[in-house]
């Protein structure tokens, strides 16, 4: 019993998590080959899918080049745009308006060159923000313009990026390709029943129409009901609810205005008096939503807020509310059966890190699975600490936004308050108050959120940094010579990048070429 | 200014094309556009390369002239200096397009910005409502030429499906100057072209390809020359 190999995995639940983890364990396993590990899915056809996670990171693309799906049929068939980052309004004050930028481009990397020390010194110029100091990201995704041009081939772009998209076409997209290109097999069916072995174990999945399925592995990929792990298996959810205190969202769909309607370079968040709206634009339609705190504002106050955001356009439209379960499981993998998606653990959207870890798991689940039973235990202890690392440092980076937060209403001042605030970061606060941040803040080679992600956020909310000892940071000129080189790069990208739209079009006419 | 108007021989009965023998319009062009079928006859004078087409992202056959944009080494006061001249240049200002893409008809158009194109010297273009003699011989060597723009991109595909290009960057040293790149341009990969499966080499050859593949290697060894021009 124990030498015996893993020759089969099934996937329950469709949507993104299990479309993207069954056409990523299909390809690595080469199942689409006769005597491969088989993957094979079940989708019930009466549950929707939730579909929020409509941002990715740019992981995306090496994720999507994996799968060999073309960046050109990628963005045709999901309504996809060109994600340069994310623009925070109003997140620092609740009279005073104003905004910065978190991007995904810098001249600099900040753990080989850290021009954080310099921006502060003034060595930028006094009053420039530091987002437009070390990048033109933020100054190209204002004025809407696409990253790359036709000329980048696939998945190059010239400055980096990610993508928003449809997640229910991305799933159907997913679905095509996994089932036709990677040998993934498709039961449509509705799971009535899971049980388990003598050991704990999932033992088989019992179906309406498609009878019992049983597999060497199991990923549970069936949303908040977390059927497997959770239900069947006992695994305990823990609450972080009293860290991120949003617990809703109210989404409407608004459809463009035009069919040349521009469309905003990156994600917008703006903060509301109990939570913040996202904006997100696709080529035919943007996704708004607003994520808030039930306990600070009644469900039709904050429709009613979301549908002001939106003015008139938003009178026709229906609304749509969803409650949500922040936290994570205490495992996510146990015994035979790892979960992937909403079933193991879900963090307010706020930086699009709901796909980004189902990519990470079924990345780490990809290389991990043993080939071998008997080497299950060290591959679930392994998986375990990495992702419970990677939710709890995703925690920290969210709450990071709350913590800096100047505004007033009762939502924020409960947001911020010091008991709330969980050990690690607050640690961080204490010594980025006088001295940079470091990489060595940042050692774990699978840390979610990078160095200058956090610089981003830190020096975007105008958190008060007084480096103790500026004498250590005196390379002035070579800091110069990187202000000056994104100054020169902002005038240059702003003449060479197309709008959008421009571009999208053309990709639809003409493709891009392999090289 | 560049500006492409289809020929009309209401509008245009009384405009006259005359020739430049020195082909001055193309005193500042570092890549001009080439057929396959004329790569045999451009290699022994001209280096061969692909760019990307900065509209389309498509990839386009050229003679590479200069080594920077602006710059044409292939030209001086004294006219054109290579033993051969692309057809696109001879044509020059007319050029034969599609409505349509899938027309099999052409139309004859001209830039309108050439001073060539003007109803003073030069030969009549149109008589009675009709194309002169003169014109019917233009056109067809323009239509000739786009036929064989057509057949490059056919022939480009291929090579892109047997991932026959790869990017080449030239690393210049002008005396005096700082070291740069002149990117952006692309080859034949002679290692991948050897690594080609028979059946794949023969798919080639059915195509007659192999002749404009090796007249593209071949000429390769005009990028020294053209670097010497600088001199």
């Amino acid at each position: 019993m124990q030498t015996e190999s893993i020759r089969s995995v099934l996937v329950v639940g469709g949507g993104t998590a299990g479309w993207l983890t069954a056409a990523n364990l299909a390809q690595s396993f080469n199942s689409a080959a006769p005597g491969a590990i088989s993957v094979t899915l079940i989708e019930s056809p009466d549950i929707p899918t939730i579909g929020v996670g409509e941002g990715t990171w740019p992981t995306m693309r090496a994720t999507l080049q994996k799968l060999g799906i073309k960046e050109e049929d990628f963005l045709r068939s999901c309504n996809a745009t060109f994600k340069q980052g994310t623009k925070f309004v109003n997140w620092q004050h609740s009279e005073q308006p104003g905004s910065y930028h978190h991007l995904f481009t810098s001249v600099s990397d900040p753990t080989q060159f850290n021009l954080a020390p310099y921006w502060l010194q003034g060595d930028a110029g006094n009053d420039r923000p530091y987002a437009s100091a070390v990048s033109a990201q933020g100054v190209i995704a204002e004025l809407g313009l696409a990253p790359k041009k036709i000329t980048n081939k696939a998945y190059e772009g010239v400055l980096n990026y990610a993508y928003h998209l449809d997640a229910g076409k991305f799933a159907e997209l997913l679905k095509q390709h996994a089932q036709q290109k990677l040998g993934v097999k498709f039961i449509s069916a509705n799971v009535l029943d899971v049980t388990l072995a003598g050991d704990g174990s999932i033992a088989a999945v019992i179906t309406d129409v498609a009878g019992t399925q049983q597999a060497d592995f199991y990923v549970d990929c069936t949303g908040f009901q977390s059927l497997l792990l959770g239900k069947a298996m006992g695994v305990g959810f823990c609450s972080v609810a009293d860290t991120l205190l949003a617990d809703h969202a109210v989404t409407i769909q608004v459809p463009h205005a035009s069919e040349d309607a521009p469309i905003n370079a990156c994600t917008h968040s703006t903060a509301q008096a109990a939570g913040w709206i996202w904006d997100i634009g696709l080529t035919n339609r943007r996704g708004v939503g607003y994520v808030y705190s039930s306990n600070y504002v009644s469900h039709e106050e904050a429709e009613q807020t979301l549908r002001r955001y939106i003015g008139p356009a938003a009178d026709s439209l229906s609304a749509r509310k969803l409650a949500m379960q922040v936290g994570y499981r205490e495992k996510f993998w146990h015994k035979n059966c790892a979960a992937v998606g909403l079933s193991a653990a879900f963090v307010e959207p706020l930086e699009a890190s709901a796909i980004f870890l189902i990519e990470a798991a079924a990345n780490m689940l990809a290389d991990q699975l043993p080939a071998l039973k008997q080497n299950l235990p060290l591959a679930e202890r392994k998986f375990n600490s990495s992702f419970l690392f990677r939710w709890q440092k995703t925690i920290d980076f969210i709450k990071l936004h709350y913590a800096l937060s100047g505004r007033t209403e009762p939502f924020w001042q409960a947001a911020r308050g010091k008991q709330l605030i969980p050990a690690s970061l607050q640690d961080l606060l204490q010594s980025w108050q006088t001295q940079p941040v470091s990489a060595y803040d940042f050692a774990h080679v699978y840390e979610p959120f990078p160095m200058e992600s956090y610089q981003y956020v830190l020096y975007g909310m105008g958190f008060n940094q007084q480096l103790a000892d500026p004498q250590r940071y005196r390379q002035h000129d070579k800091a110069a010579m990187y202000f000056q080189r994104v100054q020169q790069l902002t005038s240059q990208l702003q003449q060479q990048l197309p709008p959008q739209r421009e571009l999208l079009a053309k990709i639809y006419q003409y493709g891009f070429s392999a090289l | 200014m560049t500006n492409i108007v289809a020929l009309d021989s209401q509008q245009h009965q009384h405009y006259k094309l005359s020739e430049d023998k020195l082909f001055s319009h193309t005193r500042t062009a570092h890549i001009l556009p080439l057929a396959v079928t004329e790569f045999v006859a451009a290699a022994v004078s001209l280096p061969i390369v692909f760019v990307k087409d900065s509209t389309t992202g498509q990839f386009r056959a050229c003679a590479l002239t200069g080594l920077q944009p602006g710059q044409n080494l292939c030209w001086q006061e004294s006219g054109w200096q290579a033993a051969y001249i692309p057809l696109a240049v001879r044509n020059y200002p007319l050029l034969a397009l599609k409505p349509e893409a899938q027309s099999d008809d052409y139309i004859i158009a001209v830039d309108t910005g050439s001073e060539l194109f003007n109803q003073q010297s030069g030969q009549a273009l149109f008589a009675a409502d009709k194309g002169t003699d003169y014109l019917q011989q233009r056109a067809r060597s323009a239509i000739n030429q786009a036929h064989g723009i057509g057949l490059t991109q056919q022939f480009i595909n291929r090579l892109l499906a047997l991932e026959l290009l790869v990017a080449r960057t030239l690393t210049l040293t002008p005396k005096g100057a700082e070291p740069y790149e002149l990117t952006g341009m692309y080859g034949i990969d002679e290692q991948r072209l050897a690594q080609l499966t028979a059946e794949q080499w023969l798919s080639l050859r059915a195509n007659n390809d192999l002749l404009a593949i090796h007249a593209v290697l071949m000429s390769m060894a005009q990028l020294p020359l053209l670097v010497a021009r600088l001199a």
